[in-house]
């Protein structure tokens, strides 16, 4: 038997995939050829060297974002069986789908978080109008409809607060970016005041109207607004899914005391979450307190919390508990062991810089804060970058940290001095205003995007959220439209996906 | 959501009685599926692209589809082979996809068994005996550089044999091929692993 015959069937016979008749007649041929016997070693070499790579273990990420993702399919499937037979398979004309762009184009553009997020405000609002009474609005926003299935079938107004949450983890992202993301930075917290300013004024006419767009440019199954949500929802950065799922709370207790952590005021919010004593909102209150515990700086305090609603009997709270606690742990222990090796040394700009991303990381802001200003205060002139970069960082740190005063005058300090401002100039430009408004300055945040939108900006999209943030100020703070369908109509002329939508729906209620 | 699952509940029950028992409605049996596979759809996605966080995302996306195309399930098939099925197709979109925005392929670290883990006894008359396989970062490199060299098909032909253990039967309903030609794919795959790695200098 030829030796090439028998070496194409080696692999098999180590499979034991081989017919008796055939097997017996390969051992017999390796008895007595010593090629054969020296290929069937090399693959048995190869198996060993592959055996060395052990399984990945499966993260509570992937649980969490898979349970979100078949609640989705499960409520998006019940939903399609009562609309084909209450309405035929499509809602929307195809004349009409046709002349849109598809969904996955215009999301697949740079807004996809904020668009993400501004989705799950949008398909939170809509549950509290689908299950008020808003039965002529729940035919047209069907594949919108479908998002709600996510999260909730019995929501109340404290989605709101969830969504904004989720826009201030894409920001804690960018913040972390190296380089850091200072576009990105702006835009998540324009969307976050967005969002906290549009849930706070009971904006049902815009919300509505921008749910029938979305719902317009859901042009197949799998580019609807569901299944983009989810694609966002796949994010494994465990809080990300956290948040994502504390969204799924029904007339949500909390509602009050997350005003107030929107608002910076957290002394408050974590009274007001000491105050819930619903069951299963007190153990969501505890995982609240133990992360603004994590902001103060109160890490044996929170533990404490974290540890107990890691045990609590709701998996979606214990894990959420447990994933805060091993992030904020393994950032918190890795900033330690830097600041061990840096013993009895003066910190260098980089050191301090390390320590403070890992501050972030852990959510300890106030203490990040600090140690941005160290690191750009250790800056000399070659680290120029690193010293600019850390002073926004240390005031968006600052904002965390519900020194929102203090970190506002950070950003006002790196504000534009000249008519044409860097791009970081312009982002923390628009970070004071978005700051003002979050402390009731509305007058004075207007005023600043407006000094902004003079000067020549560094990018058409920088812009639009300058616009967008006046926008929004103009009509639901200082109610007034005339001014504000200026601003918005700047942003949805600049053509900013998702921005010029949102900018678009809005106009069309400030007239 | 679903409910927590009741340990044992489904122990004994057969994948496609699964299937049959979710499409009469008992969702605790899907949930139970997605416990027996989850482990292994994310490993084969991970093997075959090198990249744990895209698993993650597309082993969710197999079980979702899954999820949705159940009633469609024909019993005379195994689940498991329809469930890696539907990873494959995924998997095979995304590495179409990156032949047009090359991703490194890569092991993570601590997946990487610690030495000495992995001692298989074979005396070997080549003298590369697997006690001597470094389980170490030349290794670990040359591996990714060994599989990244093969074609998505070979990869996971591969991958299904060596890690899933499954049948080369098996193997070719997941590929959509014939058995003989797994046989070849698989021991091709091998002697190309084989070659790169004496190439290397790691055996």
């Amino acid at each position: 038997m030829a030796c090439q015959d028998i070496q194409e069937d080696a692999q098999a016979y180590l499979d034991n995939e081989l017919s008796p008749s055939r097997r017996a007649q390969v051992e017999g041929h390796l008895a007595k050829c010593q090629e054969c016997r020296r290929t069937v070693d090399e693959l048995k070499v190869v198996s060993a060297a592959l055996s060395a790579w052990s399984d990945g273990k499966v993260t509570n990420s992937f649980k969490l974002g898979l349970d979100v993702r078949l609640a989705v399919g499960e409520e998006e499937s019940a939903a399609e069986k009562v609309d084909q037979r209450r309405a035929g398979p499509n809602l929307i004309p195809a004349a009409e789908r046709k002349t849109l762009p598809s969904f996955s184009h215009w999301f697949s553009r740079q807004w996809k978080p904020l668009v993400a997020a501004a989705m799950v405000f949008v398909a939170l609002t809509a549950v509290a109008m689908v299950f008020h009474g808003g039965a002529a609005t729940k035919s047209v926003i069907r594949s919108t409809g479908d998002v709600i299935g996510a999260f909730t079938s019995q929501a109340d107004g404290g989605m709101v607060a969830d969504a904004s949450a989720l826009a201030n983890v894409v920001s804690k992202k960018a913040i972390k970016a190296q380089p850091l993301d200072f576009a990105k930075v702006a835009q998540s917290d324009v969307l976050y005041a967005f969002l906290v300013s549009a849930g706070s004024q009971g904006q049902d006419d815009a919300s509505k109207k921008l749910i029938n767009l979305l719902a317009t440019r859901s042009d197949s199954r799998d580019t609807t607004p569901a299944a983009s949500v989810a694609s966002i929802l796949r994010v494994p950065e465990g809080l990300f899914m956290s948040q994502a799922c504390a969204a799924e709370i029904v007339r949500d207790p909390l509602f009050a005391a997350r005003q107030y952590e929107l608002q910076g005021r957290l002394k408050e919010a974590m009274a007001t979450y000491a105050g819930v004593t619903d069951g299963a909102a007190r153990a969501r209150a505890k995982v609240a307190i133990g992360a603004l515990r994590l902001r103060f700086g109160d890490y044996a305090g929170a533990q404490t919390l974290l540890e107990e609603a890691s045990h609590d009997s709701d998996r979606r709270i214990s894990l959420m508990a447990s994933e805060l606690l091993n992030e904020a742990a393994s950032a918190r222990d890795a900033a330690g062991k830097l600041a061990k090796e840096r013993s009895g040394a003066l910190a260098t700009a980089e050191q301090w810089n390390k320590i403070a991303l890992l501050e972030v990381e852990a959510y300890d802001f106030k203490n990040a804060a600090n140690s941005f200003m160290k690191a750009a205060g250790a800056a000399g002139g070659d680290l120029a970058d690193l010293a600019r970069d850390a002073r926004f960082r240390s005031a968006w740190c600052d904002i965390q940290a519900g020194q929102i005063s203090t970190g506002v005058y950070g950003f006002r300090s790196m504000a534009p001095t000249s008519g044409k401002p860097t791009s970081l100039e312009y982002a923390a430009g628009i970070e004071q205003a978005v700051g003002m408004a979050r402390v009731g300055q509305f007058q004075e945040s207007a005023t600043l995007c407006r000094q902004l939108t003079a000067l020549s900006a560094p990018s058409r999209s920088m812009e639009a959220l300058a616009y967008f943030q006046q926008g929004t100020v103009e009509l639901n703070a200082l109610k007034d439209p005339t001014r504000a369908a200026e601003s918005l109509g700047r942003v949805a002329s600049a053509g900013q996906g998702s921005l010029s939508y949102a900018a678009e729906v809005l106009l069309d209620s400030a007239h | 959501m679903p409910k927590p699952r009741i340990a044992g509940q489904f122990a004994e029950v057969p994948d496609e009685n699964l299937v049959a028992k979710f499409n009469d409605g008992s969702r605790e049996a899907f949930v139970e599926l997605v416990h027996r596979y989850q482990g292994r759809i994310v490993n084969f996605i991970y093997r075959t692209l090198g990249d744990f966080e895209r698993s993650e995302e597309l082993a969710q996306e197999s079980f979702l589809r899954a999820f949705r195309k159940a009633d469609s399930f024909d019993s005379k098939y195994r689940f498991s082979t329809w469930l890696y099925t539907i990873a494959r197709n995924l998997a095979s979109n995304e590495l179409r996809d990156r032949s047009r925005r090359p991703v490194p392929y890569a092991i993570e670290d601590e997946d990487w068994a610690s030495a000495g883990q992995s001692y298989v006894d074979v005396k070997s008359s080549t003298g590369a005996d697997p006690a001597h396989v470094l389980l170490n970062k030349e290794m670990k490199e040359a591996l990714e550089k060994a599989l990244e060299q093969l074609t998505g098909d070979h990869r996971m032909a591969l991958i299904l044999k060596e890690y899933d253990g499954l049948t080369y039967g098996e193997i070719a309903e997941i590929l959509d091929t014939s058995a003989g030609t797994v046989k070849s794919w698989v021991y091709r795959a091998k002697r190309e692993i084989y070659r790169i790695l004496k190439e290397k200098g790691v055996i």
